[in-house]
């Protein structure tokens, strides 16, 4: 009866008191309970699997979108008008702000290239206090001379580069929904460089042009932009200023509406919603159904060896050692599955970021959630084998052996 | 014939043997329950949406856009393409023999309340408020031309924000007063303000229209109409009937939250079928004895392995019906808020549909090994 057993027990195990350590030392034994049966084991722990990727990919996405907002810079606000545009005149008001140390404005315009759903943004900009401001835009010194000299002349964004394969050189002709002075709404430009964003690349999905050229040829807005970029001396003041500019201009012709960097950051990811709820409920729900449905395996399993455990408790096993030796079993399930889940999310959420519309987003799992999976698998494992540990510790020997 | 006779009465002797089996069938229904409600919960976004944009459109109305815009955002018109189009025979007339043809400008602005620190809000200013004949105004009146006038729906949510008759609100620094509220209309303009085109443009410092609104004679004019438009080469503009515009400006959202939607639901209808497998293995192992006697005494082994398909496919679908039973109690109608849109979730005949089709399709798949163990051993005759 003893024989199937005893070259998995080591001997050491009888003596050592029921704790921890000797719940790691019958991984073995907790192992060869679950061989016993691989399919329903193998089953489970795929759900496992896939409800923690589940959880990596929507933590990993809530994560990454807390990460984007805490990487604001905190010395730069955005100036704008709160729909509608506002005149380029008000640079010069702007710099004269205390605190103000640079001030960069773009003015937008949406076209679309060779088909109506290839649309893409040209921004015309001042480039001296553009790439000043933005530090982040990145440019080769002498396409940067080439684009202030070239009237007509773009920097291409990396980003938009991989979609149009534009080449240096190269005479690009787009269809504006701004017409030109003679009503024409192509537009030409020469693609004299290109230019990187560092931070977040899929922000460079647009064209730089000279706005002296873009202000002079287009037939409406004339002398308008859309937004102005701030960079101020002292991050810490920047609050003040952000109020200082609005309160200043309340009452003039063009009153503003100024927000941080973090705040047009959250602005932009609102679309997905109230994502930490939604990822809480669903990994919630999941995590749930795999409670029952590991807690209802094991308590099977527990079932199906009762007379094992029997035996077990008459070769000197106490009631807490094989407590142990259920639960490890429990926590073996659920910490795998944790962990291959996590690495899995962790391996697919990069590429999700088209999929989801998010392209200024760079996704990524941390791996601190590994950890946070890891802890949470173990808690749940603890009382998912609750019950079924505790009703295999209190097995009657002299019961469940009377039969053989 | 008998054996589908077989298989009914096998089904029904399994089913009732169900209860004291209970932990098995329960992983299942739990699974189930939990995916539908993740899944319908999901659906009812995209389908909220739907029904909210496109809900009390009208055939007849036809929008003008400027060539090549995908949205009225980035459309452009004039004010002398809208006189050209404005004249078009196409067009319908009141009964003083104006044509109810507007231009019309769209714009996101941020609006501070009295009651709330601010927010943005679409306002559509209009040249004629007849194009609009579903508002109808209940207190108050239309803003007129040349003064910083606003018509807001009477939502009482909207009233609880400053938005009330009477109330003065801010846009862009100046000060606008709510002269009028209309009746809810259901549909996407209770959440815009109504203003005078021409007033808001000056406000904001712009001189074009975004697009033209119209309203035909009879909806089935649309594609003569838009032919007119389309070979007429000063106009430069594409005509929409205005369900199609509506729906062609929201599909993007929609496609995003019907691909999360799927993408989520088919994490967990996968993490479905293996707890599925798993309490279909379990039913089949329980009922060995009686399965192995049942076929001695001469059921098919096509019946039984029925009878073991039938009772999962009956397990999966309570679990579905319970998730999406316990979702619509929740959810339905529930208000949520994305991409500054606001729209009541919506879960209907659709939502159950595709939700009984997953839990059907995932019991069949999850019968499939557990059949395939109970016909071996049912074969074999080892039925100890």
């Amino acid at each position: 009866m003893l024989e199937p057993l005893s070259p998995l027990v080591p001997p050491a195990a009888f003596s050592v008191p029921a704790s921890w350590a000797s719940a790691v030392k019958f991984l073995p034994l907790a192992l060869a309970g679950i061989a016993r049966n691989r399919t329903a084991f193998a089953l489970v722990l795929l759900q496992v699997i896939f409800i923690f990727m589940l959880f990596g990919m929507l933590q990993g996405l809530n994560a990454s979108m807390q990460l984007a907002m805490a990487h604001a810079h905190a010395d730069r606000l955005f100036v704008g008008s709160g729909g509608g545009a506002l005149p380029v005149a008000l640079t010069a008001r702007l710099e004269q702000f205390p605190g103000v140390a640079q001030v960069a404005f773009e003015s937008q315009l949406p076209c679309t290239y060779r088909e109506p759903k290839d649309l893409v943004y040209g921004l015309g900009i001042d480039p001296a206090s553009y790439f000043a401001v933005y530090g982040e835009y990145q440019a080769p010194i002498g396409q940067l001379k080439a684009f202030e000299q070239t009237r007509t002349g773009v920097l291409v964004g990396a980003a938009l580069e991989q979609r149009f394969h534009w080449k240096l050189g190269e005479r690009i002709s787009l269809q504006c929904f701004v017409p030109q002075t003679d009503g024409s709404k192509t537009w030409t430009f020469d693609v004299v460089g290109f230019f990187s964003q560092t931070e977040q690349p899929d922000f460079s999905n647009v064209f730089l042009l000279n706005y002296p050229y873009l202000n002079e040829s287009r037939s409406i807005d004339r002398d308008q932009v859309n937004i102005f970029g701030v960079k101020v001396s002292q991050p810490s003041q920047a609050a003040d200023i952000e109020h200082g500019i609005d309160a200043a201009l309340a009452n003039s012709a063009n009153p503003t509406h100024t927000s941080s960097d973090s705040q047009v950051a959250q602005g932009s990811f609102q679309f997905i919603g109230d994502i930490g709820l939604i990822a809480r409920a669903i990994s919630t729900i999941g995590l749930l159904s795999l409670l029952i449905a590991t807690g209802m395996l094991m308590m099977q399993s527990v079932r199906e060896r009762r007379g094992e455990f029997a035996v077990m408790k008459a070769i000197g096993f106490s009631p807490p050692q094989i407590l142990c030796l259920v639960l490890a079993q429990s926590a073996v399930t659920w910490i795998c599955g944790a962990l291959i889940g996590i690495s899995l999310a962790a391996i697919v959420l990069p590429h999700a970021r088209r999929l989801i519309n998010a392209e200024d987003l760079a996704l990524s799992v941390p791996p601190s959630l590994g950890a946070i999976a890891c802890l949470v698998a173990g808690a749940l494992a603890l009382v998912s084998g609750a019950i079924p540990a505790w009703q295999a510790s209190r097995l009657k020997v002299s019961e469940q052996l009377a039969g053989r | 014939m008998v054996s589908i006779r077989q298989a009914a009465v096998l089904s029904a002797w399994g089913l009732r043997s169900l209860p004291a089996r209970f932990g098995a069938p329960l992983t299942t229904i739990v699974s189930m329950t939990c995916a539908v409600m993740v899944f319908v919960a999901l659906l009812s976004m995209g389908e909220g949406l739907h029904r909210w944009a496109t809900q009390g459109t009208r055939p007849d109305r036809v929008l003008l856009l400027s060539r090549g815009a995908p949205i009225p955002d980035l459309s452009i018109v004039s004010r002398e393409v809208f006189a050209s189009v404005a004249s078009d025979p196409g067009i319908r007339a009141d009964s003083q023999g104006h044509a109810l043809v507007a231009a019309i400008a769209t714009i996101s602005l941020y609006v501070q309340t009295r009651a709330n620190k601010g927010g943005s809000v679409e306002v559509i200013g209009t040249t004629s408020p007849d194009v609009y004949p579903e508002i109808h105004v209940l207190r108050g009146r239309w803003p007129r031309a040349g003064l910083h006038e606003l018509l807001a729906s009477s939502e009482s949510e909207r009233l609880d924000k400053g938005l009330d008759v009477g109330d003065r609100v801010l846009i862009r620094g100046a000060p606008w007063i709510i002269v009028g509220a209309f009746a809810n209309t259901g549909s996407y303009f209770d959440q815009v303000l109504f203003t005078d085109a021409d007033t808001l443009l000056s406000a904001i410092g712009l001189s074009t229209y975004s697009e033209i609104v119209a309203i035909l004679r009879s909806a089935g004019q649309f594609s003569q109409f838009a032919d007119r438009i389309q070979h007429e080469p000063t106009l430069m503009l594409d005509a929409y009937q205005e369900a199609r515009l509506r729906e062609q400006t929201f599909s993007a959202t929609r496609r995003f939250l019907d691909f999360v939607s799927y993408f989520i639901g088919a994490i967990l209808a996968a993490a479905a079928v293996c707890a599925a497998v798993n309490s279909c293995y379990a039913a089949v192992d329980a009922r060995r004895r009686e399965l192995g006697t049942l076929r001695a005494i001469g059921f098919g082994t096509p019946s039984l392995a029925a009878s073991i398909v039938v009772e999962g496919v009956l397990i999966s679908l309570l679990g579905a019906c319970l998730g999406y039973l316990v979702t619509w109690e929740i959810l339905n109608g529930r208000l949520i808020s994305t991409r500054g849109l606001t729209f009541p979730l919506a879960i209907g005949v659709r939502e159950f549909a595709i939700s009984a089709t997953w839990a059907i399709c995932i019991a069949l798949l999850a019968s499939v090994p557990p059949v395939a163990r109970a016909s071996r051993f049912l074969g074999s005759g080892s039925v100890a």
